[in-house]
């Protein structure tokens, strides 16, 4: 594993750079944060295990707790492997990473096994969390992470994620983000794939006041599958910046990216994706859509779907879309007797839940259903329904 | 000597192909037919060399400036235009900002930095420096010159239509047409010329489209610029012609660092044509120009680029840097900026002509075709800014690699809060020859206006074998059906450009794949 020192000076320039232009964390450079671990209540921890027939692993500040964790066969943590950290290595991300504990999957035991990771402190904790995904030739994993911070102190937690996906492996990972919206959450996923694999991962923002989502994909194989969806619904003072940097190395692989979400208040998104296609890389398919309906006049949707592409035999779509409810499915609503505050509600819910649709885990979605009904505007009529 | 009586046949060629097809009832429909791209593909063939045709150095003792830059030099250089002590102090401005600039990292280039220090910042051709008050007076040496480059000047300039304003190096040499356009209160004039004579025009404008703080390049450009054109339309009045400037770079070592103001009064439009070639060298050669426009009410700009100056060599030795700052605002109600670009020279290139959409219902355009071969590299795109409401724009960008090109599109659009129903609709296609070249999108779409729309759509794609092959079949070489398939993936620009430069857009492209396919 590697591990830096945490030195929060490096937030001050961020946004001069082109990767990080449209995300100030400046303010991060000017608070002193703790870096302890605390006691957190059995009751909270016992709220975020909703599915208690699987595994569910907690850490706290990125420590690992015992207590409230169930391990199974091919999980562990801390142990030594050597691949932890090698995918991370391979990309540039100006996000720190320091101590804390590594839990390892290589087996899930065909459940979804559940990881909460919780940030807490009296003051304004910083703290990082690493997950090592491993699967085998011909296996299957899926992993359902949960990240929280709790209070409204402005912690920083800066979890990182890492896939190895073998030939003809599958990989699911949700995450979710949870909890405070004064904290700031910048999370790394680094997924590596082999020949015939498949991995798909879902990243869900519902809470955070800024919350950044950099994942890099390298498809090391081909006919690989790579499907990356991404889901938002943000209020006053939130922004979301997810960055995707997906690398094609060898032929015949498919890649998606589809992210999408409602901004309310002044809430901001930005989105980035990077198709990168390297030479010889043929027969290369993929695509990128990033799509925002902003409910305010003061929300603000960023989209930068790129391509870099070395070789001719691709064929690669990048698409944006900003707009407002459509005007028209509203007025079928209304004039079937749904009233128009309803009719609004029952669309956003429609745009949104086509990203939850698909989480295999239903203890999970349905966690997930309700924290999104609950943040949107118009949610409680839906539950009524 | 050969080569030169081949360059003159040749332009002599050019200005006939042009009066043909200006004397043609619809030029439009001429240019979009595919069977006429083939007859012209056939006449223009003949004028293709392999190596940079137009590579020779005119021999001119230069009047200029030592090497390398600081107060002095700008104090020169001010002192040689006889400028205004507030234009002097404009540029030590800007030098003192540019010093504490860096230079822009981001672009997808590599290359390597220009030695500030070895730049020659004025050059003048010394036979010039009384000025010529006519035509008759300029070096017949300097007239020699663009004749090889078939630059339409006098008698060339009647038969085509089209006054020029030739920029050779650093000081306009001969303004054609300039009578006539006085007629109708049209100022059309080297740059140097308008600080003289309209200080006022020069002093309410130079700077409030492109500050003199805005940019690396652009910064220097205030500091250091030379010469360049200004155009001032009055009101109500529609430019009669085309009016169009050839640039040149000459001297060796001088970078050009010219400045372009254009101003549109209220109800009136003109179209102004840009193009540029470069002698042959093996050492890089550095051009930051400015070009500002502004459009009050009602009133529009068209500016159409052909851009061939001198790309390096087949192993990417030598070659102009292109940086470049192009903007257009559109201040008054109902106003237009159009950009046409054909990109095909320079080494590499860093160029993105922007509209800002002030004025309630103003449009932007921008229409782009930038093609890289051997080493090239061009960073190019635009930036559409809507602040007004309903305004609109529409971008079309046209990249072609080849050989070992990277060519890479980076365009903003940007929709403010204010900007109700702003619409934009971009498209930018990619088409790409061999597996060695890259194509490359990035767009930044920022929207902080519900109604506002942005549509965004990108292709990549290559020429097809079955589409090669179905041509070879009815008797067409793959040269000539390449020609034809890049014609086709290009000719929404095209027909945005004016006729003359249509053709010789399509002729450039040809030169530039030359050899590229086999």
């Amino acid at each position: 594993m590697t591990t830096m020192t945490f030195d929060n000076k490096c937030f001050e320039k961020l946004h001069k750079t082109e990767a990080w232009m449209y995300t100030n964390v400046s303010a991060l450079a000017k608070i002193d944060f703790a870096l302890s671990t605390t006691f957190v209540d059995e009751q909270i921890i016992h709220g975020f295990d909703v599915t208690p027939a699987n595994s569910f692993i907690v850490l706290i500040n990125g420590v690992f707790n015992e207590e409230a964790s169930r391990l199974s066969d091919g999980i562990e943590i801390n142990a030594a492997y050597e691949l932890a950290g090698t995918i991370a290595s391979r990309g540039d991300s100006f996000i720190p990473s320091f101590e804390c504990d590594t839990v390892t999957i290589t087996n899930n035991q065909e459940k979804t096994i559940h990881i909460l990771q919780l940030v807490t402190g009296d003051c304004a904790t910083a703290a990082s969390g690493s997950v090592f995904i491993h699967a085998k030739e011909g296996e299957s994993i899926s992993v359902a992470e949960t990240h929280v911070c709790l209070g409204d102190s402005g912690h920083l937690f800066m979890p990182l994620t890492e896939i190895m996906a073998e030939k003809n492996s599958n990989v699911t990972l949700v995450r979710a983000i949870r909890g405070s919206n004064t904290a700031y959450q910048l999370g790394q996923l680094h997924v590596c794939q082999l020949d015939s694999s498949e991995v798909q991962t879902h990243t869900i923002t519902l809470a955070s006041k800024v919350s950044r989502n950099e994942v890099s994909a390298y498809l090391d194989g081909e006919h690989i599958e790579s499907n990356f969806d991404g889901m938002y619904m943000l209020g006053q003072d939130q922004q979301v910046d997810n960055h995707l940097r997906i690398e094609h190395n060898y032929p015949n692989c498919n890649s998606r990216e589809f992210y999408k979400g409602i901004l309310d208040g002044n809430a901001k998104s930005v989105f980035t994706g990077r198709i990168y296609v390297k030479e010889g890389a043929t027969d290369t398919d993929a695509k990128q859509t990033n799509q925002n309906i902003l409910l305010s006049d003061d929300a603000n949707a960023i989209a930068r779907p790129q391509l870099e592409i070395y070789n001719d035999e691709v064929a690669c779509t990048h698409g944006a879309t900003t707009g407002e409810i459509d005007e028209e499915a509203k007025l079928y609503l209304r004039s079937r007797g749904i009233p128009a505050d309803a009719a609004e509600a029952l669309l956003m819910y429609a745009f949104l839940n086509e990203s939850l649709d698909h989480l295999a885990d239903d203890g999970f979605r349905k966690t997930l259903t309700d924290e999104l009904l609950s943040a949107m505007p118009g949610g409680d009529f839906i539950r009524t329904l | 000597m050969e080569e030169d009586k081949n360059m003159a046949n040749d332009t002599k060629k050019r200005s006939e192909e042009i009066k043909r097809l200006a004397d043609m009832p619809d030029a439009g429909t001429l240019l979009s037919s595919s069977n006429t791209a083939a007859e012209d593909t056939q006449l223009l063939k003949e004028t293709f060399n392999e190596k940079y045709k137009w590579g020779f150095v005119t021999d001119i003792e230069a009047d200029s400036a030592p090497p390398g830059l600081d107060e002095s030099t700008i104090a020169f250089i001010s002192a040689k235009k006889e400028e205004p002590q507030w234009l002097l102090d404009w540029r030590l401005k800007a030098y003192k900002h540019w010093l504490t600039m860096e230079e822009p990292n981001w672009p997808h280039l590599t290359y390597n930095k220009p030695n500030y220090d070895e730049i020659i910042f004025y050059s003048a051709p010394k036979s010039l420096t009384d000025g010529p008050k006519s035509l008759d007076e300029v070096d017949p040496a300097l007239l020699e010159t663009y004749k090889k480059l078939g630059i339409p000047l006098a008698e060339h300039a009647a038969l085509a239509g089209v006054a020029v304003d030739a920029v050779f190096d650093s000081v306009s040499v001969g303004t054609t047409y300039q009578d006539k356009l006085a007629e109708i209160g049209i100022i059309f004039c080297p740059m140097s010329e308008a600080v003289r004579e309209h200080p006022e025009l020069v002093k309410k404008y130079l700077g409030t489209v492109v500050p003199y703080s805005d940019n690396y390049y652009a910064t220097l450009n205030s500091a250091v610029f030379t010469d360049g054109s200004f155009v001032y339309i009055p009101k109500g009045v529609k430019c009669p012609m085309d009016l169009s400037t050839y640039f040149r770079i000459n001297a060796k070592s001088s970078g050009q660092f010219e400045r372009t103001l254009i101003i549109a009064e209220e109800g009136a439009s003109v179209s102004y044509l840009e193009g540029c070639t470069a002698p042959m060298r093996d050492e890089n050669q550095l051009h930051a120009a400015v070009v500002e426009l502004i459009t009050l009410d009602n009133a529009s700009i068209k500016y159409s680029t052909v851009q061939n100056w001198y790309p390096g060599d087949e192993n990417g030795v030598g070659g102009i840097y292109n940086f470049v700052t192009k903007r257009g605002k559109c201040q008054g109600k109902s106003s237009r900026i159009t950009w046409t670009q054909v990109e095909t020279g320079s080494a590499v290139t860093w160029k993105y002509p922007s509209c800002i959409l002030l004025g309630d219902d103003s449009v932007g355009e921008f229409y782009s075709v930038a093609l890289t071969n051997n080493y090239q590299q061009a960073d190019t795109g635009t930036k559409m800014i809507h602040i007004g409401k309903n305004t609109r724009s529409t971008i079309v960008s046209k990249g072609i690699s080849a050989g070992h090109g990277q060519n890479i599109y980076r365009g903003l659009v940007k929709i403010q809060k204010g900007a109700e129903n702003a619409r934009n609709y971009t498209q930018c296609d990619s088409m790409l020859m061999g597996d060695e070249c890259g194509a490359h999108t990035f767009p930044y779409i920022e929207v902080k206006n519900s109604s506002a729309k942005a549509e965004h759509e990108a292709s990549t794609s290559k020429i097809g074998e079955d589409q090669l092959f179905y041509c070879n079949q009815r008797g067409i070489s793959t040269e000539d059906a390449i020609n034809m398939i890049v014609n086709g993936f290009c000719k929404e620009v095209f027909r945005e450009l004016p006729m003359e430069f249509a053709v010789e857009a399509r002729r450039l492209l040809e030169v530039s794949l030359e050899a590229s396919v086999g």
